[in-house]
């Protein structure tokens, strides 16, 4: 396991009890619960790749299975992942970027403060509650 | 087997145990494996609490100071050397008949509440010392103090031996610069085991200054092969060397065996590879003249977990609104502050520079990553920032003067500048990562397929 995961893993299986960490590529696994009027799901495995210069480099998107559209059948803002050996699931386009375009990424030494993968999945069930806005 | 600490943990260790003197006092290293060493990470001295007298006057650590000191290695994985002093000792530093009547007891019980890790004994004196470390055996434990020359105490040699006695020095060879450096300042010079990462414009002109120096121990670390347009800035470089599609590791160490046939110039390749990571932590001294951000990243990691002076170097040219030409030159002695701490590490380029191809790719499509520019380049400038590396370089080994660990050069108002930066606590790079050895995984970096 990346060492700064190893540092957080207690605080994200707390957080998130069924969180897996698999690898390759080095990922974390979890449930997330989803707006029934807005998915075709009322929850959905979410896979968040770990990239090797964590926490300097924060995740770049996060994963979702094939399968996963809003209700209606509209599709997510995602493309294949195939190429990034992830297939069967989609990635999703989710920047933690400001207006110019610049990361808002902003990570400590501490584990508990700054940007930490806790922060970046809650980021995540914000962006799907607002229906990937 | 080596302890290695750096010069300033050292210091600091040095001044709080010998504080309580003609008493003794004790501490302990919280320490990792690093291949065949073992690196300090951090220190808890006892304060005078935490002693008891024994009926016969012999200081000890008390059971509940022990205690608790081993719970906190035990809670963050790491290994424990005990330091105890032994003040009046001088350099007659030795373990007493109550320290090894002590001490298999001792270590068993450590061992046994850090099974897995590596557990030493040393005792100082003012200016020597003793230590043991046991493993499945007892051995001799042998401290290594790093940082620059002139912060390291007299009695202890910061140099590793060479691997192999070294042929004689030719003193004719060096004659002129023996007369500046002194004949230990180039013996220190000669026993450096150097890696220099990227052998580009900067890169080929710091490995060509450290052949005519006398560093014959190197490795050199560049995938990249020479192209037509590398030829204006490649020191060593021929013209034929783009038609035969030569490397510029291969370039490089021509350059070494040109002035010493001798030289052992050891190429590597990508930094990013299992074989250049694993050579890298065995060098006394990394010069990094790389042109991307995440080389930074992975070389200031890889420093910190192993305790390795890295010298960065940086050129720039920017021909936008307001022109700059320049450079800067950053020191990273371990223990002190990092290229990040010096917010000289750009976090979002790293981030861009070490993504998977693939999903750098996804990102250029989405318009969230641009594709990289060809930056402009000046073989004089590459010069002046090889040649104020390399004179902190003799700073570092032989202490012509202290190591000026951040300066910047500006082409344009001819000026150097020396900046001051303090270690941030909270910095994301040199601070998780030091003297956390082989538990920092650094070969996560590495390539799968290479």
């Amino acid at each position: 396991m990346h060492p700064r995961l190893t540092e957080e893993w207690p605080d994200i299986v707390a957080t998130y009890p069924d969180a897996a960490h698999r690898m390759p590529p080095e990922r974390v696994e979890l449930t997330i619960e989803l707006d029934a009027v807005t998915y075709c799901s009322p929850h959905t495995p979410i896979a968040v790749l770990i990239p090797a210069g964590y926490r300097v480099a924060g995740p770049d998107g996060f994963l979702v299975p094939n399968g996963l559209t809003m209700t209606g059948g509209g599709a997510l803002p995602a493309s294949d992942a195939a190429g990034i050996g992830m297939p069967g699931w989609l990635l999703v386009s989710f920047h933690m970027v400001d207006s110019n375009g610049h990361t808002t990424w902003r990570p400590t030494a501490d584990p508990h403060r700054g940007d930490n993968i806790i922060g970046y999945i809650a980021s995540i069930e914000a962006f799907l509650a607002r229906g990937c806005n | 087997m080596e302890l290695c600490i750096s010069a300033i943990d050292f210091k600091t260790l040095q001044e709080r145990l010998f504080r309580p003197a003609p008493d003794e006092c004790a501490a302990f290293l919280a320490t990792e494996t690093a291949g065949s060493r073992i690196v300090t990470r951090s220190m808890q001295v006892f304060d005078g609490q935490a002693f008891e007298r024994s009926a016969h006057g012999e200081l000890s650590l008390s059971e509940a100071a022990q205690v608790d000191a081993l719970a906190t290695l035990k809670r963050d994985g790491h290994g424990a050397v005990e330091v105890h002093t032994h003040p009046g000792s001088g350099m007659d530093a030795a373990f007493s008949r109550f320290d090894l009547e002590q001490l298999p007891a001792f270590a068993r019980y450590v061992q046994n509440k850090l099974p897995g890790r590596p557990y030493g004994a040393l005792v100082l004196g003012e200016a020597g010392y003793e230590g043991i470390a046991i493993t499945e055996s007892q051995e001799a434990l042998m401290l290594r103090i790093v940082g620059e020359q002139s912060a390291i105490p007299s009695w202890l040699s910061s140099g590793r031996p060479p691997a192999s006695s070294p042929p004689p020095m030719n003193e004719r060879r060096f004659d002129r610069q023996i007369r500046a450096l002194g004949p230990g300042g180039q013996r220190k010079l000669r026993a450096l085991r150097i890696g220099v990462v990227g052998l580009g414009g900067t890169g080929s002109q710091v490995a060509q200054q450290l052949a005519h120096l006398g560093c014959d121990e190197v490795v050199l670390s560049d995938s990249d092969r020479i192209e037509a347009t590398n030829l204006h800035r490649l020191a060593g470089s021929a013209w034929w060397d783009p038609h035969f599609r030569r490397k510029k590791t291969s370039n490089g160490r021509r350059l070494f065996t040109r002035v010493n046939p001798s030289s052992h110039a050891i190429a590597t390749g990508h930094l990013r590879t299992m074989r250049t990571l694993e050579w890298l932590k065995q060098v006394d001294l990394i010069i990094g003249c790389v042109d991307n951000e995440g080389a930074r990243l992975i070389l200031s990691e890889l420093a910190a977990a192993y305790l390795i002076p890295y010298l960065d170097v940086a050129v720039g040219i920017e021909r936008t609104d307001k022109t700059r030409v320049g450079g800067r030159v950053a020191f990273y002695l371990p223990g002190g502050p990092c290229i990040a701490c010096a917010d000289d590490l750009d976090f979002e380029e790293a981030a861009e520079d070490l993504q998977d191809e693939s999903l750098r790719r996804i990102r250029v499509e989405r318009g969230y990553a641009r594709d990289r520019r060809v930056e402009a380049a000046l073989m004089p400038l590459n010069t002046v920032l090889a040649g104020m590396a390399l004179i902190e370089v003799l700073a570092f080994a032989t202490a012509i003067r202290h190591v000026r660990p951040f300066a910047r050069y500006d082409a344009l108002t001819d000026q150097i500048t020396a900046q001051h930066v303090a270690v941030n606590q909270e910095c994301p790079v040199c601070q998780p990562a030091y003297g956390m050895g082989d538990r920092q995984s650094i070969e996560r970096y590495a390539f799968a397929d290479r």
